[in-house]
């Protein structure tokens, strides 16, 4: 589901490196849609497959799949709306929809993951244990290799493209992998005499969802409510700003993201006597500095200042700045 | 309702710390309150009332959270402070909200269902008639607080209470016309009364959702900043203008053209006017970035 913050990047086509061949880009720009349906079918088949056999951890390894669905959905969906740009309304663009999506997506993925675990747990207590139909452990076998070719296809896709996103897409199938093998181990153990094994994949299963849903939620979060990146990016946007020779200082840099980028703001410490025409280049090149960095970075605006000690006590903004200013100034 | 909820005391940075905990305790005293004459009486309206303030709960403390955190001021990890925290609170106190309606909803059609007259309804109607009063008190505190400090976390903290005040009042209404003979009129104030939960939740979740998503302040509050940048002396043309809501505050980054052979100490003075222009001019400013250029890029 790492998808969710990363399909953005397969979405635009971007992907243009010299390096790649032609029929290489066709392919990476397909596997996004190519594990959305294969997802899609999996989770459907699973789902019905797990009801009819009674298989407990068949029907929540269906329901892991079909969460992958819904975060690419989800995606498409906001990328729908964020693509419409900023406008009067929405200056910033319509990014954070992104994460409000998340948000949601992941808090029924919660309740569902609950619910998987209720279930388990009450059939466990109860004894009510039916060994699956023969049926669900060949449809287990079938999810493990779809999602081995869907692994195999999105490592190759991008190891050729370089592309950290669809190696985390790749990733991603080899988890939903070790959830229909755990499946798998589960309904065999039924068939080994072991019945409460089944319950217990469900269980297994379940809490894989759980762990998703809260890690990846609490990100989205941590996006909604404006948090920078890590200190280390800002430290090295810090060094690489430092690189012009006529910043005197960095007084504060801010970041958040919005949707599958982050904004930059920067204040620079310029000469006092320098003329605002000349001091505009230096913030373009500031500017260029900065989005060299990572293609993530869609704007920086780029404050000039110079030091001023007496004049700016009442300025609420340097009273606040003074906290985002990090020891290691250069 | 007497004057006494009107009126505005001197201290009002304690009552925002307070409006939680008052909240809290009011709707651990109501939910309790009705839950024991509900079951004393079996009334399932009033037991109905009792699972809302027993969300009311979940609210306040939520609240109490919501506000210590979001009054914790900028740093290192959250260079845009915290505020924004409470619109993650109004969303999620928005979906509790319809989650009570639902609950409201359900409540009364099986009441449709079994008709229930429970043995001494007076009692039931004192106790709906209490729990509407202490709502009505909760919500007009909480409300004078919201306004205060424009938080919209309290602000919906005061709408939930509302909701509350009305469906008990709606409870009361159903027990009078029972007396009377009227008995489908109970479910048939609840029904209406949900619609009116679900509207009022939907537009708070909307407003959370908008505010999550960097939605612009309001023309007029745009256009009235543009107005004071204008003012300022030196300012040529406003390149753009941002300006969000994050929490209690205005945010604005700012963008504007100035004369491009001034120096930047030059520069720096009118951007600080422009600033402490706009902080004089409009309550309850966050931050304010100023960036000039010599030409629009």
């Amino acid at each position: 589901m790492q998808r969710l913050h990363s399909t953005r990047i397969m979405a635009t086509p971007k992907l243009t490196l010299s390096s790649a061949s032609a029929k290489c880009i066709r392919c990476a720009n397909r596997v996004p849609v190519v594990c959305l349906f294969s997802n899609l079918t999996l989770a459907l088949f699973k789902m019905t497959v797990g009801w009819l056999t009674h298989s407990k951890g068949l029907f929540a390894d269906g329901i892991h799949s079909f969460c992958d669905v819904i975060g690419s959905a989800g995606v498409i969906i906001s990328l729908k709306i964020s693509g419409k740009g900023a406008d009067e309304k929405y200056p910033y663009g319509r990014g954070k929809i992104e994460f409000i999506s998340c948000i949601f997506v992941y808090s029924v993925l919660f309740l569902v993951a609950i619910l998987i675990l209720a279930s388990a747990i009450k059939h466990l207590i109860q004894g009510n244990l039916r060994t699956p139909g023969i049926l669900s452990l060949f449809s287990a076998l079938v999810s493990v290799f779809a999602n081995m070719m869907l692994y195999r296809l999105a490592t190759c896709a991008g190891k050729a493209m370089n592309s950290p996103a669809i190696i985390a897409d790749a990733k991603e199938n080899k988890a939903d992998m070790l959830s229909s093998v755990a499946v798998i181990v589960g309904i065999s153990g039924c068939y080994l005499g072991y019945k409460y094994s089944d319950a217990l994949a469900a269980i297994f299963v379940g809490l894989i969802i759980m762990k998703t849903a809260v890690t990846l939620g609490w990100k989205a979060i941590q996006n909604l409510i404006d948090t920078s990146i890590p200190v280390e990016k800002i430290k090295l946007i810090n060094k690489r700003i430092l690189t012009i020779e006529q910043v005197k200082r960095v007084s504060y840099i801010k970041t958040r993201r919005t949707g599958g980028h982050y904004q930059v703001d920067v204040e620079i410490l310029l000469s006092p006597n320098l003329s605002i025409r000349d001091g505009d280049e230096i913030a373009q090149a500031v500017k260029y500095k900065i989005m060299n960095i990572s293609n993530k970075i869609s704007d920086v605006i780029v404050i000039k200042a110079c030091e001023q000690p007496n004049a700016k006590t009442n300025n609420i903004l340097n009273k606040k700045a003074e906290k985002l200013v990090f020891s290691e100034q250069s | 309702m007497v004057n006494v909820f009107q009126m505005k005391c001197n201290n009002c940075d304690a009552c925002l710390t307070r409006v939680g905990w008052i909240g809290l305790a009011l709707s651990v005293f109501v939910a309790a309150f009705t839950i024991i004459i509900g079951l004393m009486n079996n009334s399932k309206a009033l037991m109905a009332t009792s699972l809302c303030a027993g969300i009311d709960i979940v609210t306040a403390i939520i609240i109490i959270l919501g506000l210590r955190l979001s009054g914790k001021s900028i740093d290192l990890k959250h260079p845009y402070g915290h505020g924004k925290i409470e619109y993650l609170i109004v969303g999620l106190v928005s979906i509790l909200l319809i989650v009570s309606a639902i609950i409201l909803l359900i409540a009364s059609i099986s009441s449709i269902y079994y008709h229930h007259k429970g043995p001494d309804q007076w009692i039931t109607l004192t106790a709906a008639l209490v729990a509407t009063g202490i709502n009505e008190i909760k919500h007009r505190y909480a409300k004078c607080v919201g306004l205060h400090f424009k938080s919209p976390a309290v602000l919906i903290h005061a709408e939930h209470a509302r909701v509350d005040a009305v469906s008990s009042a709606a409870v009361a209404g159903g027990v009078i016309c029972a007396r009377v003979g009227l008995h489908f009129v109970d479910p048939l104030i609840a029904i209406f009364e949900v619609g009116h939960i679900l509207k009022a939740s939907y537009k708070m979740l909307l407003t959370s959702v908008k505010n999550l998503m960097d939605v612009s302040v309001p023309k007029n509050v745009n256009h009235y900043i543009r107005e004071i940048v204008s003012e300022v002396k030196g300012v040529k043309e406003i390149n753009y203008l941002k300006a969000r809501q994050i929490g209690q505050e205005i945010w604005i980054e700012l963008s504007i053209i100035i004369d491009p052979d001034l120096t930047i100490i030059e520069g720096d003075t009118i951007a600080n006017n422009t600033r402490n222009n706009i902080f004089n001019k409009l309550d309850l400013v966050g931050n304010v970035q100023v960036q000039y250029l010599a030409t629009a890029a």
